[in-house]
Protein backbone atom coordinates (compact mmCIF):
# COMPACT_ATOMS: atom_id res chain seq x y z
CA UNK A 1 0.00 0.00 0.00
CA UNK A 2 1.46 3.30 -1.08
CA UNK A 3 1.19 6.23 1.25
CA UNK A 4 -1.00 8.79 -0.56
CA UNK A 5 1.31 11.52 0.68
CA UNK A 6 4.03 9.87 -1.39
CA UNK A 7 1.82 9.87 -4.45
CA UNK A 8 1.09 13.59 -3.99
CA UNK A 9 4.80 14.23 -3.56
CA UNK A 10 5.62 12.35 -6.77
CA UNK A 11 2.91 14.21 -8.68
CA UNK A 12 4.03 17.55 -7.28
CA UNK A 13 7.58 16.69 -8.26
CA UNK A 14 6.46 15.84 -11.78
CA UNK A 15 4.56 19.14 -11.84
CA UNK A 16 7.65 21.11 -10.84
CA UNK A 17 5.92 22.32 -7.68
CA UNK A 18 8.57 21.30 -5.15
CA UNK A 19 11.38 23.40 -3.82
CA UNK A 20 14.88 22.02 -4.53
CA UNK A 21 15.35 20.43 -1.08
CA UNK A 22 12.06 18.61 -1.20
CA UNK A 23 12.71 17.61 -4.80
CA UNK A 24 15.96 15.96 -3.76
CA UNK A 25 14.13 14.00 -1.07
CA UNK A 26 11.62 12.79 -3.64
CA UNK A 27 14.37 11.76 -6.04
CA UNK A 28 15.98 9.76 -3.27
CA UNK A 29 12.66 8.18 -2.37
CA UNK A 30 12.17 7.09 -5.99
CA UNK A 31 15.47 5.24 -6.02
CA UNK A 32 14.30 3.24 -3.01
CA UNK A 33 10.72 2.65 -4.15
CA UNK A 34 10.30 1.39 -7.71
CA UNK A 35 6.51 1.81 -7.61
CA UNK A 36 6.99 5.52 -6.97
CA UNK A 37 9.45 5.77 -9.86
CA UNK A 38 6.78 3.99 -11.92
CA UNK A 39 4.15 6.51 -10.91
CA UNK A 40 6.45 9.33 -11.92
CA UNK A 41 7.04 7.84 -15.34
CA UNK A 42 3.36 7.17 -15.80
CA UNK A 43 2.62 10.81 -15.02
CA UNK A 44 5.10 11.88 -17.70
CA UNK A 45 3.63 9.42 -20.19
CA UNK A 46 0.14 10.61 -19.49
CA UNK A 47 1.28 14.20 -19.92
CA UNK A 48 2.79 13.39 -23.29
CA UNK A 49 -0.42 11.61 -24.35
CA UNK A 50 -2.61 14.54 -23.28
CA UNK A 51 -0.44 17.21 -24.86
CA UNK A 52 -0.08 15.12 -27.99
CA UNK A 53 -3.86 14.83 -28.28
CA UNK A 54 -4.36 18.52 -27.55
CA UNK A 55 -1.77 19.57 -30.10
CA UNK A 56 -4.33 18.94 -32.82
CA UNK A 57 -6.88 21.30 -31.35
CA UNK A 58 -7.49 24.38 -33.36
CA UNK A 59 -10.52 26.59 -33.38
CA UNK A 60 -11.98 27.19 -36.80
CA UNK A 61 -10.74 30.29 -38.58
CA UNK A 62 -14.29 31.57 -38.41
CA UNK A 63 -14.33 31.71 -34.63
CA UNK A 64 -12.41 34.95 -34.21
CA UNK A 65 -14.43 36.94 -36.76
CA UNK A 66 -17.59 35.51 -35.21
CA UNK A 67 -16.50 36.73 -31.78
CA UNK A 68 -15.50 40.13 -33.09
CA UNK A 69 -18.93 40.54 -34.64
CA UNK A 70 -20.64 39.43 -31.45
CA UNK A 71 -18.57 41.88 -29.43
CA UNK A 72 -19.29 44.68 -31.87
CA UNK A 73 -23.00 44.09 -31.54
CA UNK A 74 -22.86 44.46 -27.77
CA UNK A 75 -20.57 47.48 -27.84
CA UNK A 76 -22.58 50.67 -28.06
CA UNK A 77 -20.46 53.66 -28.93
CA UNK A 78 -21.77 55.17 -25.73
CA UNK A 79 -19.53 52.93 -23.64
CA UNK A 80 -16.48 54.08 -25.49
CA UNK A 81 -17.35 57.72 -25.16
CA UNK A 82 -18.09 57.23 -21.49
CA UNK A 83 -14.72 55.59 -20.95
CA UNK A 84 -12.99 58.24 -23.01
CA UNK A 85 -14.72 61.05 -21.21
CA UNK A 86 -14.04 59.47 -17.83
CA UNK A 87 -10.36 59.36 -18.61
CA UNK A 88 -10.38 63.00 -19.64
CA UNK A 89 -12.11 63.88 -16.43
CA UNK A 90 -9.52 61.92 -14.49
CA UNK A 91 -6.83 63.86 -16.30
CA UNK A 92 -8.54 67.11 -15.37
CA UNK A 93 -8.92 66.05 -11.78
CA UNK A 94 -5.24 65.25 -11.60
CA UNK A 95 -4.23 68.39 -13.44
CA UNK A 96 -6.57 70.91 -11.97
CA UNK A 97 -7.62 69.43 -8.69
CA UNK A 98 -11.24 69.53 -9.70
CA UNK A 99 -13.34 67.71 -7.22
CA UNK A 100 -15.47 65.66 -9.53
CA UNK A 101 -16.69 62.48 -8.05
CA UNK A 102 -16.03 59.62 -10.38
CA UNK A 103 -17.18 56.89 -8.09
CA UNK A 104 -20.83 57.50 -8.66
CA UNK A 105 -23.01 54.46 -9.26
CA UNK A 106 -23.35 53.57 -12.92
CA UNK A 107 -26.18 55.44 -14.56
CA UNK A 108 -28.06 54.28 -17.59
CA UNK A 109 -26.08 54.45 -20.79
CA UNK A 110 -28.17 57.33 -22.08
CA UNK A 111 -27.31 59.60 -19.16
CA UNK A 112 -23.68 58.65 -19.60
CA UNK A 113 -23.82 59.48 -23.27
CA UNK A 114 -25.37 62.85 -22.53
CA UNK A 115 -22.75 63.72 -19.96
CA UNK A 116 -20.03 62.43 -22.27
CA UNK A 117 -21.21 64.70 -25.04
CA UNK A 118 -21.23 67.63 -22.65
CA UNK A 119 -17.78 66.81 -21.30
CA UNK A 120 -16.41 66.33 -24.76
CA UNK A 121 -17.61 69.78 -25.68
CA UNK A 122 -15.86 71.21 -22.62
CA UNK A 123 -12.63 69.59 -23.66
CA UNK A 124 -12.83 70.57 -27.28
CA UNK A 125 -11.00 73.61 -28.55
CA UNK A 126 -14.37 75.01 -29.36
CA UNK A 127 -17.32 73.80 -27.26
CA UNK A 128 -19.82 75.04 -29.78
CA UNK A 129 -20.04 74.43 -33.49
CA UNK A 130 -21.79 77.69 -34.10
CA UNK A 131 -20.83 80.41 -31.67
CA UNK A 132 -23.44 83.09 -31.60
CA UNK A 133 -25.55 84.89 -29.09
CA UNK A 134 -28.04 85.55 -31.85
CA UNK A 135 -30.81 82.99 -31.79
CA UNK A 136 -31.60 83.82 -35.40
CA UNK A 137 -28.17 82.49 -36.31
CA UNK A 138 -28.22 79.43 -34.09
CA UNK A 139 -31.65 78.14 -35.03
CA UNK A 140 -31.16 78.00 -38.81
CA UNK A 141 -27.75 76.46 -38.33
CA UNK A 142 -29.23 73.66 -36.22
CA UNK A 143 -32.13 73.28 -38.63
CA UNK A 144 -29.69 72.47 -41.41
CA UNK A 145 -27.97 69.80 -39.32
CA UNK A 146 -30.71 67.88 -37.57
CA UNK A 147 -34.19 66.75 -38.53
CA UNK A 148 -35.94 68.44 -35.61
CA UNK A 149 -35.16 72.05 -35.08
CA UNK A 150 -35.91 73.40 -31.65
CA UNK A 151 -36.77 76.99 -30.96
CA UNK A 152 -33.78 78.85 -29.65
CA UNK A 153 -34.30 81.40 -26.92
CA UNK A 154 -31.85 83.71 -25.26
CA UNK A 155 -31.91 83.65 -21.48
CA UNK A 156 -29.32 86.38 -20.97
CA UNK A 157 -31.82 88.34 -18.88
CA UNK A 158 -32.09 85.39 -16.53
CA UNK A 159 -28.33 84.96 -16.30
CA UNK A 160 -27.98 82.23 -18.92
CA UNK A 161 -26.64 83.98 -22.05
CA UNK A 162 -26.92 82.07 -25.32
CA UNK A 163 -23.49 81.05 -26.53
CA UNK A 164 -24.31 78.95 -29.57
CA UNK A 165 -25.18 75.47 -30.69
CA UNK A 166 -23.67 72.18 -31.65
CA UNK A 167 -24.73 68.77 -32.82
CA UNK A 168 -24.17 65.80 -30.52
CA UNK A 169 -24.55 62.21 -31.52
CA UNK A 170 -26.43 60.29 -28.87
CA UNK A 171 -27.13 56.64 -29.40
CA UNK A 172 -26.44 57.04 -33.10
CA UNK A 173 -28.81 59.98 -33.60
CA UNK A 174 -27.80 63.57 -34.27
CA UNK A 175 -29.15 65.76 -31.52
CA UNK A 176 -29.46 69.55 -31.55
CA UNK A 177 -27.76 71.05 -28.54
CA UNK A 178 -28.03 74.68 -27.52
CA UNK A 179 -25.27 75.97 -25.30
CA UNK A 180 -25.78 78.58 -22.60
CA UNK A 181 -23.31 80.18 -20.26
CA UNK A 182 -23.61 80.57 -16.51
CA UNK A 183 -20.75 82.57 -15.01
CA UNK A 184 -17.77 80.54 -16.23
CA UNK A 185 -19.78 77.37 -16.69
CA UNK A 186 -21.63 75.94 -19.63
CA UNK A 187 -25.07 74.46 -19.79
CA UNK A 188 -25.81 72.09 -22.65
CA UNK A 189 -29.46 71.88 -23.58
CA UNK A 190 -30.23 68.90 -25.77
CA UNK A 191 -33.51 68.41 -27.54
CA UNK A 192 -34.94 65.03 -28.35
CA UNK A 193 -37.82 64.61 -30.76
CA UNK A 194 -38.64 61.21 -29.31
CA UNK A 195 -39.52 60.57 -25.67
CA UNK A 196 -36.51 59.30 -23.76
CA UNK A 197 -36.14 57.50 -20.48
CA UNK A 198 -34.38 59.69 -18.00
CA UNK A 199 -35.19 60.65 -14.44
CA UNK A 200 -36.20 64.27 -13.88
CA UNK A 201 -32.96 64.83 -12.03
CA UNK A 202 -29.78 62.80 -11.98
CA UNK A 203 -26.05 63.13 -11.57
CA UNK A 204 -23.34 61.39 -13.56
CA UNK A 205 -19.65 61.88 -12.87
CA UNK A 206 -20.39 65.08 -11.01
CA UNK A 207 -22.56 66.57 -13.73
CA UNK A 208 -26.20 67.31 -13.06
CA UNK A 209 -28.82 66.36 -15.58
CA UNK A 210 -32.39 67.58 -15.72
CA UNK A 211 -34.94 66.26 -18.11
CA UNK A 212 -38.39 67.59 -18.95
CA UNK A 213 -40.87 67.51 -21.75
CA UNK A 214 -42.60 70.43 -23.34
CA UNK A 215 -44.70 70.27 -26.44
CA UNK A 216 -43.43 67.48 -28.65
CA UNK A 217 -39.89 67.73 -27.42
CA UNK A 218 -37.97 66.31 -24.52
CA UNK A 219 -35.29 68.61 -23.14
CA UNK A 220 -32.22 67.51 -21.29
CA UNK A 221 -29.99 70.06 -19.60
CA UNK A 222 -26.57 69.05 -18.38
CA UNK A 223 -24.02 71.13 -16.53
CA UNK A 224 -21.67 71.24 -13.59
CA UNK A 225 -23.50 74.20 -12.08
CA UNK A 226 -25.35 73.39 -8.82
CA UNK A 227 -28.48 71.30 -9.24
CA UNK A 228 -30.60 74.15 -7.84
CA UNK A 229 -29.34 76.53 -10.53
CA UNK A 230 -30.05 73.93 -13.17
CA UNK A 231 -33.60 73.72 -11.83
CA UNK A 232 -33.82 77.51 -12.20
CA UNK A 233 -32.62 77.10 -15.76
CA UNK A 234 -35.46 74.69 -16.44
CA UNK A 235 -37.99 77.12 -14.98
CA UNK A 236 -36.61 79.96 -17.09
CA UNK A 237 -36.75 77.79 -20.19
CA UNK A 238 -40.33 76.78 -19.54
CA UNK A 239 -41.36 80.38 -18.88
CA UNK A 240 -39.72 81.53 -22.08
CA UNK A 241 -42.47 79.63 -23.80
CA UNK A 242 -40.52 77.35 -26.07
CA UNK B 1 -7.07 55.90 -23.25
CA UNK B 2 -7.59 52.51 -24.78
CA UNK B 3 -11.12 51.67 -25.86
CA UNK B 4 -12.80 48.56 -24.50
CA UNK B 5 -12.59 47.03 -27.95
CA UNK B 6 -8.87 47.71 -28.21
CA UNK B 7 -8.27 46.37 -24.72
CA UNK B 8 -10.28 43.25 -25.52
CA UNK B 9 -8.31 42.76 -28.72
CA UNK B 10 -5.04 43.11 -26.87
CA UNK B 11 -5.87 41.12 -23.74
CA UNK B 12 -8.35 38.43 -24.70
CA UNK B 13 -8.04 37.64 -28.39
CA UNK B 14 -4.38 36.51 -28.32
CA UNK B 15 -5.46 33.63 -26.06
CA UNK B 16 -8.31 32.51 -28.25
CA UNK B 17 -6.72 29.23 -29.29
CA UNK B 18 -5.91 28.34 -25.71
CA UNK B 19 -9.37 29.38 -24.68
CA UNK B 20 -10.78 27.13 -27.34
CA UNK B 21 -8.57 24.23 -26.28
CA UNK B 22 -9.66 24.56 -22.66
CA UNK B 23 -13.32 24.66 -23.67
CA UNK B 24 -12.76 21.78 -26.05
CA UNK B 25 -11.41 19.52 -23.32
CA UNK B 26 -13.83 20.64 -20.68
CA UNK B 27 -16.89 20.12 -22.87
CA UNK B 28 -15.51 17.22 -24.87
CA UNK B 29 -16.96 18.70 -28.04
CA UNK B 30 -15.48 20.88 -30.77
CA UNK B 31 -18.84 22.49 -31.55
CA UNK B 32 -19.76 23.17 -27.93
CA UNK B 33 -16.28 24.55 -27.35
CA UNK B 34 -16.82 27.32 -29.89
CA UNK B 35 -20.13 28.28 -28.30
CA UNK B 36 -18.53 28.35 -24.88
CA UNK B 37 -15.64 30.49 -26.15
CA UNK B 38 -18.03 32.93 -27.78
CA UNK B 39 -20.05 33.23 -24.60
CA UNK B 40 -16.85 33.62 -22.59
CA UNK B 41 -15.65 36.31 -25.00
CA UNK B 42 -18.76 38.38 -24.39
CA UNK B 43 -18.35 37.96 -20.64
CA UNK B 44 -14.71 38.97 -20.98
CA UNK B 45 -15.66 42.00 -23.03
CA UNK B 46 -18.24 43.14 -20.52
CA UNK B 47 -15.71 42.96 -17.70
CA UNK B 48 -12.66 43.90 -19.73
CA UNK B 49 -11.76 46.69 -17.31
CA UNK B 50 -11.26 44.10 -14.56
CA UNK B 51 -8.30 42.54 -16.29
CA UNK B 52 -5.75 45.09 -15.17
CA UNK B 53 -3.15 43.87 -12.75
CA UNK B 54 -3.72 40.24 -13.62
CA UNK B 55 -1.99 37.83 -15.93
CA UNK B 56 -4.05 38.24 -19.13
CA UNK B 57 -3.81 34.59 -20.10
CA UNK B 58 -4.86 33.36 -16.66
CA UNK B 59 -7.63 35.96 -16.62
CA UNK B 60 -8.90 34.87 -20.03
CA UNK B 61 -8.73 31.18 -19.13
CA UNK B 62 -10.52 31.76 -15.82
CA UNK B 63 -13.45 33.26 -17.69
CA UNK B 64 -13.54 30.36 -20.11
CA UNK B 65 -13.34 27.91 -17.23
CA UNK B 66 -16.25 29.58 -15.45
CA UNK B 67 -18.29 29.81 -18.62
CA UNK B 68 -17.64 26.15 -19.41
CA UNK B 69 -18.70 25.18 -15.91
CA UNK B 70 -21.93 27.13 -16.14
CA UNK B 71 -22.53 25.76 -19.61
CA UNK B 72 -21.95 22.16 -18.55
CA UNK B 73 -24.08 22.48 -15.46
CA UNK B 74 -26.86 24.03 -17.52
CA UNK B 75 -26.71 21.77 -20.53
CA UNK B 76 -25.68 18.48 -19.03
CA UNK B 77 -26.77 18.80 -15.46
CA UNK B 78 -23.23 18.03 -14.60
CA UNK B 79 -22.11 18.89 -11.12
CA UNK B 80 -20.02 22.02 -10.88
CA UNK B 81 -16.83 21.87 -8.89
CA UNK B 82 -16.99 23.84 -5.71
CA UNK B 83 -20.77 23.54 -5.72
CA UNK B 84 -21.87 22.66 -2.25
CA UNK B 85 -24.25 19.79 -1.60
CA UNK B 86 -24.26 16.42 -3.18
CA UNK B 87 -21.80 17.36 -5.86
CA UNK B 88 -19.03 18.32 -3.48
CA UNK B 89 -19.64 15.42 -1.16
CA UNK B 90 -19.26 13.17 -4.09
CA UNK B 91 -16.03 14.87 -5.14
CA UNK B 92 -14.68 14.62 -1.62
CA UNK B 93 -15.64 11.02 -1.46
CA UNK B 94 -13.69 10.39 -4.62
CA UNK B 95 -10.78 12.37 -3.22
CA UNK B 96 -10.69 10.07 -0.25
CA UNK B 97 -10.72 7.04 -2.46
CA UNK B 98 -7.27 8.02 -3.59
CA UNK B 99 -6.00 7.04 -0.17
CA UNK B 100 -6.88 3.45 -0.87
CA UNK B 101 -5.34 3.34 -4.29
CA UNK B 102 -2.96 0.54 -4.90
CA UNK B 103 0.29 1.89 -6.25
CA UNK B 104 0.09 2.44 -9.95
CA UNK B 105 2.23 -0.18 -11.55
CA UNK B 106 0.95 1.08 -14.80
CA UNK B 107 2.46 1.65 -18.17
CA UNK B 108 0.50 3.74 -20.56
CA UNK B 109 0.11 1.88 -23.73
CA UNK B 110 0.02 3.89 -26.88
CA UNK B 111 -3.43 5.41 -26.69
CA UNK B 112 -5.06 7.03 -29.69
CA UNK B 113 -6.17 10.64 -29.56
CA UNK B 114 -9.80 9.49 -29.49
CA UNK B 115 -9.13 7.19 -26.56
CA UNK B 116 -7.42 9.98 -24.67
CA UNK B 117 -10.36 12.31 -25.34
CA UNK B 118 -12.89 9.75 -24.24
CA UNK B 119 -10.96 8.96 -21.07
CA UNK B 120 -10.77 12.63 -20.11
CA UNK B 121 -14.41 13.19 -21.00
CA UNK B 122 -15.40 10.33 -18.71
CA UNK B 123 -13.85 12.04 -15.69
CA UNK B 124 -16.23 13.86 -13.38
CA UNK B 125 -15.99 17.61 -14.02
CA UNK B 126 -14.04 18.53 -10.84
CA UNK B 127 -11.30 16.11 -11.84
CA UNK B 128 -11.47 16.82 -15.54
CA UNK B 129 -10.93 20.52 -15.09
CA UNK B 130 -7.87 20.21 -12.85
CA UNK B 131 -6.11 17.75 -15.15
CA UNK B 132 -6.89 19.89 -18.21
CA UNK B 133 -5.75 23.10 -16.52
CA UNK B 134 -2.54 21.45 -15.36
CA UNK B 135 -1.50 19.26 -18.25
CA UNK B 136 -2.98 20.99 -21.26
CA UNK B 137 -3.04 24.64 -20.23
CA UNK B 138 0.09 24.14 -18.08
CA UNK B 139 -1.10 26.25 -15.18
CA UNK B 140 0.54 25.79 -11.79
CA UNK B 141 -1.22 24.64 -8.63
CA UNK B 142 -1.68 28.14 -7.29
CA UNK B 143 -3.30 29.37 -10.49
CA UNK B 144 -5.59 26.35 -10.59
CA UNK B 145 -6.55 26.83 -6.95
CA UNK B 146 -7.47 30.46 -7.60
CA UNK B 147 -9.34 29.67 -10.76
CA UNK B 148 -11.36 26.79 -9.36
CA UNK B 149 -11.76 28.44 -5.96
CA UNK B 150 -10.41 25.42 -4.08
CA UNK B 151 -7.50 25.03 -1.63
CA UNK B 152 -4.09 23.92 -2.86
CA UNK B 153 -4.47 20.60 -1.07
CA UNK B 154 -7.65 19.90 -3.00
CA UNK B 155 -5.90 20.74 -6.26
CA UNK B 156 -3.24 18.16 -5.40
CA UNK B 157 -5.64 15.45 -4.36
CA UNK B 158 -7.95 15.96 -7.35
CA UNK B 159 -5.04 16.01 -9.72
CA UNK B 160 -3.59 12.80 -8.32
CA UNK B 161 -6.98 11.18 -8.37
CA UNK B 162 -7.62 12.30 -11.95
CA UNK B 163 -4.31 10.79 -12.99
CA UNK B 164 -5.05 7.53 -11.25
CA UNK B 165 -8.40 7.34 -13.00
CA UNK B 166 -6.79 8.02 -16.37
CA UNK B 167 -4.16 5.38 -15.73
CA UNK B 168 -6.96 2.94 -15.14
CA UNK B 169 -8.79 3.74 -18.33
CA UNK B 170 -5.76 4.18 -20.54
CA UNK B 171 -3.15 2.02 -18.94
CA UNK B 172 -2.24 -1.57 -18.82
CA UNK B 173 -1.11 -3.29 -15.72
CA UNK B 174 1.83 -5.44 -16.68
Amino acid sequence: MTNPEHIYAIDAYADGELDPIRAMEVEKLMTQRPELRQRYESVLNLRAALRGAAAQDRASDLLQPRIERAVQRTAPTVRRWAALAASFVLGLVLAGGLAWTLLVPREPALAEAIVSAHMRSLLAEQPIDVASSDRHTVKPWLARKVPQSPDVVDLAQQGFPLLGGRVDVIDGNPIATIVYGRAKHLVSLMTFAKPIKLPVESTVAGFHIRSWSQGDLTYVAVSDIPASELATFEDDMRRSGT
Amino acid sequence: METDRALFTRVFLPHLQQAYRLARWMTGSAVDAEDVVQEASLRAFRSIRDCSGTNPRAWALAIVRNTANTWLTRNRRERAPGERSHADDSANHLDEDADHETPEIVLLRKATVEEVRRAVDALPLPFREVIVLREIEELDYRQIAEMAGIPLGTVMSRLSRARSMLFKSLGETP
